[in-house]
């Protein structure tokens, strides 16, 4: 019994290696941190430790650990490269002082949010999302600041509600079926109306984590105010192991089956996506408004989930690896800003006729981010909306119509909010000329970046080749 | 020992716990009330967890009911140490009248 | 029979405080009702064998939690008396709410068959779920042991840094 007990637990380990390098890692960061007062060093051994877990991260390692709790598929491996290569790039943010208590938390997120992508138990489930949640709420308050602690405590509360309100619906959907793997909770579930109201509660916590409406109200706060490298990891990864999950419960309890669930789903989509792009047009703080408009991609992204087979997984793997991208990206344009001080789109005036490198690789990005030609956001969203129009042939579904309607009306209008950054940039004037210069190495990091979003628009097939391999999960 | 009594009963009880703490968070002006109101819930969840893990033989619903207690602690610890922050620079714990961030 | 007895009485040791939580506007008596709530609950855990629950229930949450809590309190308001009072908000609104919610939920649990088919635990559960943590749970208490970890690093350091 207990041989038998640890070769379990030796097996869980083995598929849940990524992780176990992660904790490793950033237990030697804590305790160096003791030890040593250098930030370089913080720097070097968090990008150690994600470099040991990118290398133990395999694609084609797939399997579910004995007792169930464990499953592993090739979208999670391939999500948790995505999180370890795009998580690298922090250390390149130039910045302040950081502690190494900054570095562990933002290892633990990217450790929890892997364990969401690999966890097919509830309370798996259940924890991996609350270590995330709770790193996220603590590292919001890191910016030490009155408007960073308010961020901080109005996410926290919104977030407590919303998992106190997810491990209810829990409890229901225990007590109707017995059982706390997903796979035996399907069979086992005794459907009536109550079931609906377990599995609403369930899904509005994985809503709030990818910040879909009626959970989106912590977004802009806490982008505006959270550190900018925290959110440039907070904006991706826990994002979208959120997604990658919610598919996962999707699929699982087969309610994509059920056309109510789709209707709904489908109008909270749209009411996000709207909400998201009307929301930016009003704003004139250059990291809300890219909250904002981080609410509009998540809510662009949500109907991959709606889709079924091939198509929806190939549109969902390139739209998340592209937004990852430029969204590392814009985040650290906007940290290399705020070394200027500019934190409104107003005090931009004429700074890209002073540094035109520097205004174009931002206007590039903004590109990107809209998804015009020559980037990469673009080959994403043409992705995205010809899935949605093949997946509108086929079910024929109004609802599916007027999302893709939407879609396309927010990269009209996503026009109008990201291009008042190039705008004042260039055809502002200057009061005084500003003083100082970009750090070099954030500017080849950037150029490294622009680079990636117009080579993939020119040569697809590499993303294509990876978003290949997940054809044989069954999307 | 519990038959006596029909799971409705413990299933009422959760509920009005449960809504009880949504009133809460609704109705009170304070964030303490507010994390009142969250661990209310809380234990709105523990109480049906251990009651239907009565029934299962993987005891999963007890085990999950001390996992979600010691990630309350967790919870409340973090929100204290954020609301003494707040409380250094705003001299108040009313989220109502935190409303620097509006648009 | 003594069973069901007790379950009413721990049920009414659990409701009332929770009534005045919802009455009263001050803080601190609200968080020390709450204390007996959980004493309530606690209550009903040894009568659903879950002895173990309840002995956590006690030490984390009516030991820890509510003195957390009570910390909190004393140290950001500063008046006696006056500081905790707060006031209310959307009362007719919240109550309403919360009141229709109760009552459709409730519909609704009516309707609905739970997994209840009484199974005999052998043994002793203490055992039972000491070897579950190492066994089963592994992975979720370890990682449980991360967050603890986590949440103790994040807010001492944000307690250290205002305090200087």
């Amino acid at each position: 019994m207990m041989e038998l007990s640890l070769q379990h637990v030796i097996e869980e380990l083995t598929l849940l290696r990524f992780e176990t390098a992660l904790i490793v890692g950033s237990l030697v960061l804590l305790t160096a941190g003791m030890l040593s007062k250098d930030e370089v060093t913080y720097k070097v051994l968090f990008s150690i430790t994600l470099l040991i877990s990118l290398f133990l991260a395999d694609v084609r390692d797939i399997g579910t650990s004995t007792s169930g709790a464990i499953s592993i598929d090739s979208l999670s491996g391939i999500l948790k490269i995505l999180f370890a290569f795009i998580s690298l790039w922090i250390v390149f943010f130039h910045s302040t002082f950081r502690r190494y208590e900054h570095y562990f938390l933002l290892l633990s997120i990217v450790l929890g949010s892997s364990l969401m992508l690999s966890a097919n138990h509830l309370l798996l489930f259940y924890i991996a999302i609350e270590l995330t949640s709770l790193s996220s709420y603590l590292i919001t308050g890191f910016s030490f600041s009155r408007k960073g602690y308010e961020a901080a405590i109005k996410y926290l509360l919104f977030g407590g509600v919303s998992s106190a309100i997810m491990i209810y619906g829990i409890s229901i959907l225990y007590g109707l079926s017995g059982s706390m793997l997903i796979s035996d909770m399907v069979i086992n579930v005794q459907a009536g109306p109550f079931y609906h109201v377990g599995m609403i509660c369930l899904l509005g916590g994985l809503f709030f984590k990818v910040g879909l409406v009626p959970y989106h109200f912590w977004v802009p706060s806490t982008y505006q105010e959270a550190p900018t490298d925290a959110v440039a990891i907070l904006s991706i990864v826990p994002k979208i192991a959120g997604f990658a999950l919610l598919h996962r419960v999707l699929i699982s309890f087969e309610l994509l089956s059920d056309p109510i669930y789709r209707q709904v789903i489908a109008v909270l989509g749209i009411a996000t996506v709207l909400m998201g792009t009307f929301g930016a047009l009003r704003q004139d703080n250059i990291k809300r408004m890219i909250a904002y408009g981080a609410i509009a991609h998540s809510g662009l992204v949500l109907p991959t989930l709606l889709i079924q087979g091939e198509q929806g997984g190939l549109a969902f793997v390139w739209y998340v690896t592209i937004y990852a991208i430029m969204t590392m990206a814009i985040f650290m344009i906007a940290s290399m800003y705020e070394d200027f001080g500019i934190k409104d789109v107003k005090d931009m005036k004429g700074i890209g006729i002073q540094f035109p490198v520097m205004g174009a690789l931002t206007l590039l990005i903004l590109v990107a981010q809209i998804g015009l030609p020559p980037t990469a956001g673009f080959t994403a969203k043409f992705y995205l909306f010809s899935s949605i129009w093949n997946e509108y042939q086929a079910s024929g579904a109004t609802i599916i119509l007027i999302y893709l309607i939407v879609g396309l009306l927010s990269v009209v209008l996503a026009l109008f909010y990201y291009l008042k950054i190039p705008f004042h940039s260039f055809l502002g004037t200057a009061e005084s000329p500003y003083f100082g210069n970009f750090s070099i190495i954030s500017r080849s990091v950037v150029t490294i970046f622009t680079i990636m979003v117009l080579w993939i628009f020119l040569s697809p097939e590499f993303l294509n080749k990876i978003a290949f391999n997940i054809n044989f999960i069954g999307w | 020992m519990m038959e006596a009594i029909s799971p409705t009963y413990f299933v009422f009880l959760s509920l009005f716990i449960f809504c009880a703490g949504i009133a809460i968070i609704i109705i009170k002006r304070s964030a303490i009330f507010v994390l009142i109101g969250i661990e209310l819930m809380l234990n709105a969840a523990n109480l049906n967890l251990v009651y239907f893990s009565q029934y299962d033989p993987g005891m999963n619903g007890l085990m999950t009911s001390v996992f979600v207690v010691v990630l309350a602690a967790a919870e409340v610890a973090i929100a204290l140490a954020i609301l003494l922050n707040i409380f250094k620079h705003y001299k108040i714990t009313d989220p109502d009248e935190l409303t620097s961030l509006k648009n | 029979m003594i069973a069901s007895i007790l379950t009413y009485i721990f049920t009414a040791i659990t409701i009332a405080p929770i009534v005045y939580i919802l009455i009263t506007k001050n803080v601190i008596r609200a968080v020390f009702s709450l204390a007996f709530s959980f004493l309530g609950l606690s209550g009903l855990y040894v009568l659903m064998n879950a002895e173990f629950m309840a002995v956590v229930q006690l030490l984390i949450y009516a030991g820890g939690i509510i003195v957390l809590m009570v910390f909190g309190l004393m140290l950001t308001k500063t008046t006696l008396n006056k500081g905790f009072i707060t006031q209310h908000r959307s009362l007719f609104f919240g109550s309403l709410v919360s009141f229709l919610l109760f009552i459709s939920l409730a519909a609704l649990a009516t309707r609905s068959g739970f997994k209840v088919g009484f199974t005999e635990h052998a043994g002793d559960p203490v055992a039972q779920i000491g070897q579950l943590f190492l066994t089963d749970f592994i992975i979720a208490f370890e990682v449980v042991a991360f967050l603890l970890l986590v949440a103790l690093v994040g807010a001492s350091y944000l307690a250290k840094k205002s305090g200087e």
